[in-house]
């Protein structure tokens, strides 16, 4: 048995800090050592992927990106398709933007306004459990699916045909259920005494919702809205029946003038075909749509938890 | 002396009139500034805001009605017709030019995707849970779970791009030759696995908030009778947590139903029922995304490629509704989630 | 004669948590078949205290501790002890009733199964014997399969006491085990705390000054890390030595 003075070298704290020491004291010791040391691997097992897939990506698809070369770096995103590895992907970059802005400019104050709506203006009943209900089956619904419905609605029944509306509308249906969701929660995270003081003061419920609730809110807001984003900035399936795709920026918001390429759309279009230059360009796609993603995801989480700390 | 008499009684008669008017007026204007103003108390914008509110507020009941709503409509023709009817469901034969609808395969083909994927990715990710809520050293905890979320936000087009060019390769090279089973690797497994593959952020994710939400004092009164670390976490832990879990599973269960584009990729799309991992298989997403294109001049192709989606939906909102169950389970039995 | 004088005896006991010094050279020890109270404010360091005996402290990454604690005469510190033997010997019961969420008999069994008992007759006589000892047998004998959170809270702390006693510890830790409880409830667990007495050595944190008097026999008082005065329940409470044990004891600190 060691004594006090021994157990502060360093070889002992060694010993101490791999956790051999308690492990070899028993059976039982043994066991739950070696149940720590299977669920390491187990998370080394699960975050493995994302470093292969940034590795593939990146690996072939860096220099379209990062390059000074033609076709390469900010030619990249910002020119049109051209022969070979020259050319970019604008039509894609532009159509991924303006698709999300619309998208967004339609499913934000929906799903916002939503939230406020069940939130401050419901108690807990019918209403509420309706619409909390219904949002969450839709966050669960196949995006294929939206995909179908929204070719067969909007293309279809209500035709408007393919094109940025029909693409944009799709997408925001899609983004309806995680911002009415995030914004409701973070209503609900607003203190009651905050919206009391503000009422105490005479204002409206309708003021005190606007100018109280929802500021206090506003950070919770926001990274429901980067979330949708994010989720659906990635989405191809939505949009192969109800974007169409095209070579060029949009031009009309109707007819095959307003067919709109997309990046996800592009990244599955350019690895279906077997000429290497077009695998290449769907590599620089990919790695700028994921550094996109994870960008706005990065942010979102970075505001959450400043959030969340701030309110513990 | 009775002109001016009259044109004066006249025009007092027209002053009245257009001074009363214009009083009118004038009282409407600033009664609608008044309530304007006055709106800052409560009545009126409060209810106009109720209402006004409601409408988004019913949006997504309304769109999910709308989808369904169209989904069923579009899958009439199939259902009602002779070559069609529900039986299609349970007939393994899809041959569009011969009118043969059946979507058996696809059903069995997303079942066993989702199978193996759901197999591989929940005891994995359970496993992680345990280990980022239980075990795991403050310092590492956070950039691992930041990594995870990244990778629930990697769209599924990258992860099928990955899956196309490296696991697909792999299958084919690597580990079909172990069973010398003959396959260009596009597979049920390739499928299987790469679905696990993207499942494992959301179960991790949601198995860790509800091991989390688990109270520390349950642990503290396990460990205190003598509970190892492991004991305690398999024992109690996850047991308390088991509502949140089962939430967890169903969910990405209904994600692996759901997910199209990485699978379409990978599963090579043969119209058949695999019999063994290394062959071929068709989904249900697939088949939409493969063949709507095609079919939506053909009412009955159509309309089949739509009963496909309406039992993707039906699928998806059974899977929310068990997850909803576990919550409520959870509540009841636990008093958290 | 055994080489120890008492089951636990505590020397020198410095505790930290990051920078904060939270016990201050603790020096006491705990008779057996006694009731001890470690009473203070709140923030005195009397859970940790309690925590560091059964080395439920081991858990907080900050945790350090100078000094020993010994059990039966070996400090439980010591490189050869096994953690997990030696909370089988120290029970604890929680300020809050934490039963699982199983049955009641799953509740029970729970302890004996990890240490090893897997006779099914065994594990009824265990059950029976410490509910009886808790006092539930009587109120919980028709079901005992029944999900022990659908019991009262009352019930529910006692069936927490029953789980300590499962394993069979020579001494139990109490960390004011009443202060959640209804007063019904918690004149029913001091009595059941008096009771016990006779076969196991309590230590019992409480910030209630009467029932220290009501239940105890030996008390400490902790002030800010410090151990300010150990000795008889009753010298305390009806002689202070000490100006801020009067403090407290009459109610102007707290």
């Amino acid at each position: 048995m060691l004594k006090n003075g021994e157990s502060e070298s360093i070889l002992y704290r060694l010993y101490a800090l791999s956790g051999l020491k308690d492990a070899l004291k028993s059976r039982r010791h043994f066991s739950d050592y070696i149940f720590k040391v299977i669920l390491g691997l187990v998370i080394i097992i699960i975050v493995s992927p994302f470093f292969l897939i940034l590795f593939q990506v990146a690996g072939v698809g860096f220099w379209q990106v990062f390059g000074t070369g033609p076709g390469q770096g900010l030619e990249f995103l910002f020119t049109f398709p051209g022969a070979g590895l020259e050319g970019g992907i604008r039509n894609a970059f532009v159509g991924t933007v303006e698709l999300i802005v619309v998208a967004s400019a339609v499913g934000i104050p929906l799903s916002v306004c939503g939230a406020i709506y069940i939130n401050e203006y419901t108690r807990p009943g019918h209403v509420r459990g309706i619409v909390e209900f219904t949002s969450d089956v839709l966050a669960g619904i196949p995006s294929i699916v939206f995909g179908a419905f929204g070719f067969v609605f909007l293309v279809d029944f209500l035709h408007i045909g393919m094109g940025i509306i029909a693409g944009s509308l799709t997408l925001a249906f899609m983004m309806i259920p995680t911002i009415l969701r995030t914004t409701q929660e973070a209503l609900r995270a607003v203190p009651m005494s905050l919206r009391e003081a503000s009422l105490a003061l005479g204002a409206t419920k309708w003021s005190t919702t606007w100018n109280v609730t929802l500021r206090a809110a506003f950070p919770g807001v926001i990274t429901g809205f980067l979330l949708a984003i994010g989720r659906v900035m990635g989405e191809t399936a939505p949009l192969i029946f109800t974007a169409g795709n095209s070579l060029i920026v949009p031009t009309e918001l109707a007819g095959p003038g307003s067919w709109i390429a997309s990046m996800p759309y592009t990244i599955w279009a350019y690895i279906s075909d077997p000429r290497e230059y077009l695998q290449v360009k769907a590599h620089g796609t990919a790695l700028a749509l994921m550094i996109m993603v994870l960008a706005i995801d990065l942010i979102a989480n970075l505001i959450s938890r400043k959030v969340t700390r701030r309110l513990v | 002396m009775t002109m001016t008499e009259e044109n004066e009684t006249i025009t007092m008669q027209e002053e009245e009139q257009i001074h009363s008017w214009h009083s009118q007026l004038l009282r409407n204007i600033s009664k609608s500034l008044h309530d304007f103003r006055m709106a800052d108390r409560p009545g009126k914008v409060d209810m106009l805001g109720k209402w006004g509110l409601f409408i988004p507020a019913v949006a997504s009941t309304l769109i999910i009605v709308l989808i369904l709503a169209f989904l069923w409509f579009e899958s009439v023709p199939i259902l009602v017709d002779p070559s069609g009817g529900p039986g299609i469901v349970v007939s393994p034969t899809w041959d569009p030019n011969r009118d043969l609808f059946g979507i058996a395969i696809f059903i069995v083909g997303s079942l066993l995707c989702a199978g193996i994927a759901i197999g591989l990715a929940v005891p994995l990710g359970i496993g992680g849970a345990i280990f980022l809520s239980e075990f795991c050293p403050m310092r590492l905890r956070q950039p691992i779970k930041m990594i995870i979320e990244m990778m629930a936000a990697i769209p599924s087009i990258v992860y099928g791009l990955w899956a196309y060019l490296v696991l697909v390769p792999i299958i084919k090279n690597n580990i079909a030759p172990i069973t010398q089973s003959p396959t260009n690797g596009l597979s049920l497994l390739a499928g299987g696995l790469i679905l696990a593959i993207m499942l494992l952020p959301t179960v991790v994710t949601i198995s860790t908030d509800a091991l989390q939400t688990v109270p520390l004092s349950l642990r503290e009164a396990s460990l205190a009778l003598g509970a190892t670390q492991s004991e305690t976490s398999r024992k109690i832990v996850l047991s308390a947590a088991l509502p949140g879990v089962g939430a967890a599973v169903v969910l990405s269960l209904g994600r692996a139903v759901g997910e199209t584009m990485a699978v379409l990729m990978v599963t090579g799309n043969s119209l058949q029922i695999p019999y063994s991992l290394f062959d071929p298989t068709y989904v249900m997403t697939s088949i939409i995304t493969n063949q709507l294109g095609y079919a939506f001049v053909f009412p009955l192709w159509r309309s089949a490629l739509f009963a496909v989606g309406l039992v993707l939906l039906i699928m998806s909102i059974c899977f929310t509704l068990t997850a909803k169950l576990f919550i409520r389970w959870g509540m009841k039995t636990r008093g958290y989630i | 004669m055994p080489e120890y004088e008492h089951n636990i005896e505590v020397h020198g006991l410095s505790t930290w948590f990051g920078k904060k010094h939270i016990l201050k050279d603790i020096t006491c020890y705990f008779r057996d078949n006694t009731v001890t109270a470690i009473m203070g404010p709140s923030g005195c360091g009397k859970s940790t205290l309690l925590r560091t005996l059964n080395r439920l402290n081991d858990l907080v990454p900050s945790f350090r501790r100078k000094g020993e604690v010994l059990f039966k005469g070996t400090d439980i510190y010591g490189v050869g002890t096994s953690v997990y033997d030696l909370r089988k010997h120290i029970g604890m019961v929680f300020q809050k009733p934490n039963p699982f969420p199983m049955s009641v008999f799953d509740n029970v069994t729970y302890g004996p199964k990890l240490h090893g008992v897997k006779d099914e007759d065994e594990l009824n006589k265990i059950v029976e014997t410490s509910l009886r000892k808790a006092a539930l047998w009587d109120e919980v004998k028709d079901e005992l399969q029944s999900p022990a959170p659908n019991l009262s809270g009352g019930q529910q702390q006692r069936l927490c006491i029953a789980r300590a006693l499962s394993v069979d510890p020579p001494v139990l830790l109490m960390d004011e085990p009443v202060s959640a409880l209804d007063p019904i409830s918690a004149a029913k667990i001091e009595e059941l705390i008096i009771e016990l007495k006779q076969d196991y050595t309590i230590i019992l944190v409480t910030h209630n000054v009467q029932q220290a008097f009501r239940v105890s026999d030996q008390a400490a008082f902790l002030y800010l890390g410090e151990l300010v005065e150990f000795d008889e329940t009753k010298r305390i409470l009806e002689a202070p030595a000490d100006s801020r044990t009067e403090a407290f004891i009459t109610g102007r600190i707290g």
